[in-house]
This record gives structure tokens, sequence and C-alpha cells, in this order.
């Protein structure tokens, strides 16, 4: 197509200003188009979108305040069972000790039972399986192991006094000697092992319970 | 891309009309400027409108005049057709035959023309006429684009009024051999017809204005009185006049001869077109000398009124002859397809 | 050829139309109106805009406004995960407990006259091994073994029938069932005393070992 620029030529006075008017109009307009409609109709489409997506965050925040109470009371009873678990039978160190906690735990049964504890070893931690989602807080199994001398009355005595007075408490070891020399007293190795505090997780890794 | 139609889409089209209003320029009368609305409907030429309007301003004399005299017109309702044909009675205008191709026409010497030619026939050279630039300049910038009417022609007033008594039946039933008398106010055109062609065109410097001057002069009364005078029937102005119009019949018996002799068309039919006064009285000179009936002739000859909505003045019989001109450059914007 | 006069002087240049109507006119005016169409619609989208954004001020105005409330929520939602799962986690210790006292304490009811232990050992649960692809969590078992081994000597008449009749009690006694699973007493265990001494002579040493039901952490 080749444009005969003669005709803009021959065209009169009024008519050449008439379409150079209408020319600078259309450029305007594509100018305005290009320059300012263009870029507010985007930027209308993203706050339409950010707003929608706001007002989103917001109704799903005031649900959730609104069951606050709720959400208050459920976790509050949780958080009461777990302490109140643990209160029975969590095992934690006594200045500094685990072994000196459990001698603390079991020398009165000892006594009552006439076990004679004669020494409190603290064995190496045993993970325990980890539910799936995982807590922060795990938990492990520790073993502490209690040397001491009795009948095999009394060693029996003192296992189920511990069962019975530590509810968490479990025979994990178990070793009874007898003596040649004292015949009625045995040496006994009895382990125990208790739920205690394990490592402590910043993004617990959900392992799917079996 | 192509141009010319894409220039053509943006200048108007030029179309049959078929609503003019014929505006005569540098009239010269009293009245005011005349107008006549004319509409071709089913073949038919009927008048819609005629009278005298009163516009600003007056065809200029000098190109100084008109460069600064910017007027535009704006017709009353009555007279807004689709498009005006302006018709220019000026001193200065002419029409001729041409004396041969690209002649140096004596006028073009003192001030710029503008002029425009037509061949009328094989056997004749083409007719020119012409009008100063500076007059047709103003002329066409009378009517303003977007507002009825618009101007679709620009004619010398008498070729209007030529235009217009060659469309009348009148004509027509002279076998189109005829001369007919145009008469202005400063001068009369005496045309030479043969077969309807214009063989013969001159302008003779004896018009209304001289006849009312020289009974003005003669009998002591005030020229706005002589055309009462030129239509009394107890007054015979005929005295007067004669001497007035003697040159003139001359003319014609002159135009006459040429044509028996030069061209083998005797004329038999003679016409006198524009007087609103006084037509018996030239009559009854030209009888005399010539011994040959002189014909007035109606410019609304072979035009009915329109059927609904005619705005005439009461007096137009009367007034008709000084419309000659404006209705004659109507008629030849519709007649000329 | 026509005979009309009609001598026309206007120019080309000089004949317009008297419709108010005309390209030259209604051109560069829709020109004008298309501007002011744009113009208008963009003032349109800009105060589209600027609504919008106004609004989106006040949404974000009110969640920040909300947010300590909204962290609450969530950190009672966590914490009642955290709970949950340390209890599922507990859970799981407290279903693999045994209980050894009750069945031990009637272990001498079984035991013949003639029967002597000289060991009774529960092996201690093996040190865990970490699973080098994931160091840092649980036992990758969930189920863990638990023996009893019982050593002793048996005299008298007939020791044999002595040992025999206490695995019997091991194994089918009601008393040792939620403790053991089953008890053997496995090849070459039982055999004569070699020990100097004719006491030894007719003692006969056995060993009997318990499978007893395993710890389940789950």
């Amino acid at each position: 197509m080749s444009v005969d620029v003669s005709f803009f030529q021959n065209l009169k006075a009024p008519t050449k200003l008439a379409l150079l008017i209408a020319a600078g109009c259309v450029a305007v307009c594509v100018a305005v188009l290009v320059l300012a409609v263009l870029p507010t109709r985007t930027q209308v489409y993203t706050l339409r979108t950010e707003v929608a997506g706001l007002n989103a965050t917001l109704a799903n925040m005031k649900t959730d305040i609104a069951g606050t109470e709720k959400q208050r009371a459920k976790t509050d009873a949780l958080t009461k069972e777990r302490d109140t678990l643990l209160a029975t039978g969590e095992i934690e160190p006594l200045l500094g000790s685990l072994a000196m906690r459990g001698k603390a735990l079991l020398d009165p049964v000892a006594q009552q039972t006439g076990f004679a504890i004669e020494n409190v070893k603290e064995l190496p931690l045993l993970p325990l399986q980890v539910p799936a989602p995982a807590p922060e807080q795990l938990y492990g199994r520790q073993p502490i192991e209690f040397t001491g001398k009795g009948s095999f009355a009394q060693i029996v005595a003192f296992i189920a006094a511990v069962e019975e007075q530590q509810p968490l408490a479990t025979l994990s070891g178990l070793l009874v000697l007898s003596q040649p020399q004292t015949p009625e007293i045995h040496k006994a190795i009895v382990t125990f092992e208790w739920p205690a505090k394990g490592e402590k997780q910043k993004t617990p890794a959900a392992k799917p319970a079996p | 891309m192509k141009s010319e139609s894409f220039t053509a889409k943006l200048t108007p089209q030029r179309k049959p009309f078929t609503d003019i209003v014929g505006l005569e320029l540098g009239a010269g009368l009293a009245q005011g400027v005349p107008a006549v609305r004319l509409r071709k409907r089913d073949n038919k030429t009927e008048l819609v409108a005629a009278g005298f309007l009163t516009l600003p301003g007056s065809l200029p004399e000098s190109a100084d005049t008109g460069a600064s005299e910017a007027v535009i017109w704006h017709l009353p309702g009555p007279f807004q057709a689709a498009h005006a044909a302006l018709a220019v009675n000026s001193k200065h205008a002419f029409i001729r035959h041409s004396a041969s191709a690209g002649d140096d026409l004596p006028e073009k010497k003192q001030i710029a023309y503008r002029q425009t030619s037509r061949v009328i026939a094989p056997d004749l050279p083409p007719l020119l006429a012409g009008l100063p630039e500076f007059q047709a300049a103003w002329a066409a910038r009378l009517l303003p684009e977007g507002h009825r009417p618009t101007a679709c022609s620009l004619q010398i007033a008498a070729a209007a009024a030529m235009s217009g008594l060659i469309a009348a039946p009148t004509f027509a039933a002279a076998s189109g051999n005829a001369i007919a008398l145009f008469v202005f106010a400063e001068y009369t055109a005496l045309a030479a017809f043969q077969e309807t062609k214009l063989v013969l065109y001159r302008e003779h410097p004896v018009g209304a204005r001289h006849l009312r001057d020289a009974i003005g002069a003669q009998m002591g009364i005030d020229v706005s009185l002589a055309d009462s005078v030129l239509d009394d029937t107890l007054i015979d102005p005929t005295p007067i006049i004669e001497p007035v119009l003697r040159p003139l019949f001359r003319q014609v018996e002159i135009s006459s001869d040429y044509l028996l002799r030069r061209r083998n068309c005797p004329v038999k039919h003679f016409f006198v077109c524009g007087l609103n006064a006084g037509a018996r009285y030239w009559s009854a000179i030209f009888t005399r000398m010539m011994s040959q009936p002189l014909t007035p002739c109606q410019p609304f000859d072979g035009i009915e009124p329109a059927v609904t909505g005619t705005h005439v003045p009461k007096d137009l019989s009367t007034v008709a002859p000084l419309l000659m001109a404006a209705a004659g450059a109507a008629r030849a914007v519709l007649e000329d397809v | 050829m026509s005979a009309s006069l009609h001598l026309d002087l206007l120019n080309d240049d000089e004949r317009f139309s008297s419709s108010p109507i005309r390209l030259r006119v209604m051109v560069p005016l829709m020109g004008f109106l298309l501007v002011i169409g744009t113009l208008f619609g963009w003032s349109f989208l800009a105060f589209q805009a600027h609504a919008l954004s106004t609004q989106k001020t006040t949404v974000e105005t009110d969640i920040t406004g909300l947010k300590s409330a909204h962290a609450e929520i969530l950190r009672l939602r966590q914490q009642e995960k955290e709970m949950a799962a340390s209890l599922k986690q507990l859970a799981f210790y407290r279903s693999s407990q045994l209980k050894f006292g009750a069945s031990l304490a009637r272990l001498p009811e079984v035991v013949p006259a003639n029967v002597q232990f000289t060991e009774m050992r529960v092996p201690t649960p093996p040190p865990f091994m970490p699973d080098p692809k994931t160091p840092n969590l649980g036992p990758t078992n969930t189920f863990e073994s638990v023996s009893l081994r019982l050593a002793g000597k048996a005299g008298g008449d007939r020791p044999t029938d002595a040992v025999n009749g206490l695995l019997k009690a091991l194994d089918n006694n009601p008393a040792f069932s939620n403790l053991i699973h089953h008890a053997e007493i496995p090849k070459g265990a039982f055999r004569q005393d070699t020990a100097r001494g004719a006491v030894n002579r007719d003692t006969l040493l056995f060993e009997i070992n318990c499978t007893c039901q395993p710890r389940r952490f789950q």
C-alpha cells in the first residue's frame, strides 16, 4: 500500500486542519490510553484482588477471634491433662542429676520395702516413638539403674511398690544374682525408666505413627 | 491509498440540485437584494419564495474595499434552500465570445479577473465570462459553511437572465431564434439566439436608470416617481424615452440584420426582460422602428407556485421583472444537469 | 453540447456544504469527544483506584488492629496441637508399660522346693542407634521385645520333673499370663551340675527363657 502524499497537499486548508486535529486527538487518546488508562486499569485489577484477599483474611481473623474463648478452654484442658500426666511421673533432674532424682524418688520405697539401694546410675536416654505431627518438645525414656541388696521378697516388693507409687515408672531391666555367701540376700540391679524431656524441635517434621 | 476517492469524500459532492435560491448581488435596488427560491420536483420547477431581502454589505467596487469587508449573509427561513446561485451585477464583469484561444483580455491588464468559458456551438468561439477576482471572492464568502444556503454557482447577472429566458416556454415557442433585451439599471444586454444558442451578445449603456433620469429631468419630478409615469396612461412619456431607446433599438436592428445576412437566420421574435414599468411604451417604440412586436417576458414564465408554503410578495407580478437575474441564476443551476 | 448559459465562476474550494453535519467538522468533533471520553474513562478508573486504595488501607488497618488478638488464637491453637502431640507421645509410653511386680510376687508359689534360682534377668533395651538419615527423629520401631531369663538348679529325687513343672507353670499359669507369653528351656540349657562335690552330681542346672509381652509404643 503506497501513500500518495500529494493528496494531502491538494486538500483544502480547513480539511487539512480537520485531519490534523483528528490525528492529534487520536494521538492524545493513544497516549492517554497507554500511559494512563492501561496502567490505571492494571492497578485497579491488582487492588481489587488485594482488597478481596485482605477482606477474606479479615473475615477469617474475625471468625478465628470469635472462637478464642472456646479454643482457650480446649487448650487449657489439654494442657492440664498433659501437666497432670507429667506430674504423675515425668522425671526431672535434681540438682542437675537424674540419678539423684531417681534416688530421691525411690529411696522411700526402698526403705518401705526393705530393699537396700547401694548405687544409682543414670543410663542414656532412649528416644520415644514420635507421633505425627510431632510436638516441638519431644519426650524420651530415661532409664535409671538401681543397684542394691535384698531378699527376693524385698526385691519383688520393691518392684511392685515402685510400679504402684510411680505410675509412669516402667521396669526395663532386672538382674538378680544369688550370693553364695548370703543365700537369702541377693544382689539386684533394677532398672526403671521414666518419661523425660528430650530434644526441643523448632520445626517438628511429621512422622506418621504406625 | 487512492487519493482521489479519499479527497472526494472530503469535498462536497456535485449532484443534481433540486432546491436553489437565486440572489442578485449589486442590483442596486432600493427594495433590497432580489431573491428567488425555486425547487424542482417531478421534472417541474416550482416557485417557493420570491422577494427582496435586506442584507448587509454591498458589492465592493475596488479591491481594497473587497479585502476589508467581510460580510456574512443569513437568509430568512423561506429562502433557506440547500444551495444558492449568486448572480453578480457588476460594471466590471464581461461576457463575450472569445476572439481566439488565449487572447489577452484588456480588463485583465488592470485588475485580476476570474473567468470561465463554455462552448455553446461548434461553429462559434467559446463564450467567456469574467468577474474581478475581488468581487468573486467577496461574493463566494457571503454564505458561510454549515448554514443554509451555501453558494453552488457564481454567475454574471446577464448570463443568469439569459439562462432564465432560455428555460422559459415563451422562448421555446419562438423556435430558438430570437433577440432578447435584458434591461438592467445601468445597461441593457442584447442577446441574439439562433436555435437557442447564443450567437451574439452586446451590452448597451442604457438601462432603466437612464429612462428614469430622463423622465425626472424632463418632467421635473423625482426619479422615484418615474416608474409611476411609465405606468400611467394619462401621461405619454414616449417623446422623452424614445431618444433614449432609439440607439438601443438601432443595435437590435443591426443584430437582426447580422443574423439574417451572416447566419441566414431571420429573426421574428423579440423579447424584453426586466421591465417593471413602461413595457408598452418600449413595445410601441420598438414596433414603430422595427415593424416587429417586442414581447415582454416574465421571469416566472413556466414556473408554478409551490403547492404549499409559497412566500411571495403581494405585488409579485409588478416586481417580478426585477427578479429576472435572481430567478435566472436559480433556473440556470436547476436546468444545467 | 448544451445551449445552457450557466457560466459558473465559483471555484471548487469555495463550494461548501450547508449541512452542519460534515466530515470536516464531525471528524475533529469525534476526535475531541474521543479525547474527552478517554479522559473521562481514565478519571473513572483513577477514582476507582483511589477508592480501592482507601478501602485497602482501611482493611489493612483493621487487620493490624486484630493482629494481637489473632496471634493469641493462633498461639492457643499451636499450643493445643503441641499438647495433643505431647499427650500422644506420652500415650505411646503408657501403652508400652509392662508390670512385673504382680507376676514376680507370684513366682515363689510355683517354684518347687527343690528348685533354686541363681539368676533372674530381664535384659535392658539395647542402646538406640540413630538413623544417620533422620538423626533427630524417634525410634523407627514401635515394638520392643522383652524377655525374662531364669537360671537355677534343681536337686532331689526328680529334678527334671520339678523344672518341667516350673516351666509348665510359667507357661500356663494365669498368674503369669499378663507378663509371660511363652516359656521354654533352650537346648542344652538343662544339664548336670559339673561343679565339684557329691551334692552337685545329683543337681541339674537349668535355664528358662520366658518371652514376655512385647512393649508396643503405639
